[in-house]
């Protein structure tokens, strides 16, 4: 598969958040500036509770990591693409010594160029902030991403979504293990597809097949146990992984309640059935006996 | 009024999957609506009857469903609802079964699903796919006003009672069904509303709220006492995406069937058709699963080039 077909998922996935947010899922001010206005297409309902839901698990995380630490801890995002995650947080004032996130050269120049175009991105970006292209299947992708980290034993916040699917699994093994070594001290937020085999999951793979789209990790790790398993095979001491359906419970019910009245769902099995598809998994190493643990997802709701 | 003949060209345009003119729109939809008025909330129908769940748009799988179950007027066939929003042919679907309606009204039954509705139609994709067809929301706004008139149910041989969803807490005969005012859109609550979007429930006895935000979930008293009130041995219904097509729920007295396979164009699962040839002692009748219609059976572009995914 071509690198410019991922590269493609990007602007699908940015097209498809800025949908959701015009239509009061979340908020993000700044999704705007990533993704084209012309972008009018009408997207499904159930594609954007999806999306909150990623969104949702993704921000909270983030921020009970940072304040845990009292901002004295990084976050790196691999493949982080358009992500907002850098500015919602900072407009959140939540603080962190550094956020790095790691991208095709081609995506990170593009995104650099779309925040000094805008003030709103510009003014919010500071010190803490740096963007670094590299290839993370190459083997000394860990490595120079430490190298671009200030203090690399600080508690750091590893990030990936829709990232490891993409690589081959010794160089998904590869990369876990490497950066548990290069960060002794990490928590690992991983969201993936999983579920390959059965007919939705042999669907799925087919229809993604077809717009030249491979998933060469989809059938390494093709269940939730397997995804936090392949963490505690790499290198990291705990893991936990629950799927879509479950991570939806773990939101507030206030929260849950009010975006159930945003949209109206017709298709409650598709939902379930397509949630169960995808996987949110948590993994620590903790060296410097952080309390990462506590931060892990909990499998009961 | 035009004759057959005309119509017969046009249903057989529509089965080629091409749209007939804005103007054989109105008037199908007005001779539509003069059969459909004359029918009763709860239509009486008499086995052999091949029964069929939601299809929602996906013209080639229709075509699939009638290679596998046979054409009308051969054989009489009943439609549960949910002809639209989803698939990329709502438009020619609902077209080609209302065509089909109107030159074979006693062979072909179409009764309303919640998505024959104006309200969630515009979410769910025909209103869109009405503007980009024709240019304007004219042919929508005929097709809305045609679903008015639908039939909610349909009674085979006085004991099967056909629904697009299910029951509801506020109905406990068949005769309370007959008695509503049909002619309105789908409304947000009520009998009528129920009808259409409730749901079985194993675990339930009675009554629970449905997590759809519409309608109610129904457990096994409120089934055995709604079929040995109104002295009917089943009830058969739609609605909900089955993998394996068809479900049986309660003992064999509720019946789930699904005929839209490949939903979505991605949800991998088989469709059905329940042929139902009578009751006897026992209830005689066969199922026929089908899957999605082979790519070269397709026009182009047949399916969306990307399904939603989400990477
Ligand atoms: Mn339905």
């Amino acid at each position: 598969m071509s690198d410019s077909t991922i590269i493609e998922t990007n602007s699908d996935a940015t097209g498809a958040k800025r949908y959701a947010v015009d239509r009061g899922y979340w908020s993000d001010p700044f999704i705007r500036y990533f993704s084209s206005r012309l972008d009018k297409g009408r997207r499904t309902v159930i594609l954007s509770r999806r999306y909150f839901t990623r969104v949702h698990t993704f921000f909270t995380q983030a921020v009970a990591f940072c304040s845990k630490f009292q901002g004295k801890c990084n976050i790196v995002s691999l493949g982080a693409g358009f992500d907002t995650l850098y500015w919602r947080l900072k407009a959140n004032g939540t603080t962190f010594s550094q956020f790095v996130e790691v991208d095709f050269k081609e995506v990170i120049l593009h995104k650099a160029e779309i925040v000094k175009r805008h003030r709103p991105l510009h003014d919010l970006q500071g010190d803490d902030y740096t963007a670094m292209s590299h290839d993370l299947r190459a083997e000394d992708a860990a490595a120079s991403i430490r190298a671009a980290v200030t203090d690399p034993s600080l508690p750091t916040l590893i990030m990936t979504e829709c990232v490891l699917v993409y690589m081959p699994p010794n160089d998904s093994h590869r990369l876990i293990a490497a950066m548990a070594e290069a960060f002794p001290t990490s928590i690992w937020l991983d969201y993936e597809p999983i579920n390959a085999t059965d007919s939705f999951g042999q669907m799925m793979v087919h229809n993604l097949k077809a717009r030249g789209c491979e998933l060469p990790g989809i059938h390494a790790s093709p269940t939730v146990a397997a995804h936090s398993r392949r963490f505690e095979d790499s290198g990291y001491e705990h893991a936990t992984a629950v799927d879509l359906n479950h991570a939806y419970q773990l939101i507030p019910a206030d929260e849950r309640r009010r975006i159930q009245r945003l949209e109206f769902l017709d298709e409650l099995e598709e939902w379930t059935l397509i949630n169960s598809h995808y996987c949110c998994t948590t993994a620590c190493v903790d060296a410097a006996n952080a309390g990462l643990q506590h931060l892990l997802l909990p499998t009961q709701p | 009024m035009s004759s057959y003949s005309d119509l017969d060209r046009q249903i057989d345009k529509l089965r080629r999957c091409e749209l007939i003119t804005e103007d054989q729109v109105q008037q199908l939809c007005i001779m539509a609506r003069d059969i459909l008025m004359e029918e009763g909330n709860v239509h009486s129908l008499s086995s052999p009857i091949t029964i069929c769940g939601d299809i929602h748009g996906q013209f080639y799988d229709l075509m699939e469903l009638f290679e596998i179950g046979g054409d009308v007027p051969h054989r009489q066939y009943l439609f549960l609802g949910d002809y639209v929003d989803r698939g990329f042919y709502s438009v020619e679907t609902f077209l080609l079964l209302l065509a089909l309606k109107v030159r074979f009204p006693d062979r072909i039954m179409l009764i309303r699903g919640n998505h024959e509705s104006r309200q969630i139609t515009q979410v769910y994709g025909f209103y869109d796919e009405c503007l980009r067809k024709y240019g304007s929301a004219h042919v929508w706004h005929l097709c809305t006003d045609v679903f008015d008139y639908l039939p909610l149910g349909a009674l085979i041989d006085n004991r099967v009672l056909c629904v697009h969803g299910g029951l509801s807490p506020s109905l406990h005969t068949i005769d309370g069904i007959r008695v509503i005012d049909r002619k309105v859109e789908v409304p947000h609550q009520g009998p009528m509303c129920d009808l259409l979007w409730s749901d079985p429930e194993g675990s339930l006895d009675h009554w629970g709220v449905s997590p759809r935000g519409a309608g109610f979930l129904f457990g096994s008293k409120a089934v055995d006492e709604f079929t040995s009130q109104n002295d009917i041995a089943m009830i058969c219904r739609a609605h909900q995406l089955v993998m394996e097509g068809f479900k049986w729920h309660f003992n064999k007295r509720v019946l789930t069937i699904w005929s839209a396979p490949n939903y979505c164009y991605r949800c991998g699962n088989v469709a059905s058709l329940f042929e139902f040839r009578g009751l006897d002692a026992t209830p005689r009748y066969q199922f026929k699963m089908f899957n999605e219609a082979p790519a070269e059976t397709r026009g182009n572009p047949a399916r969306p080039a990307a399904p939603d995914y989400f990477l």
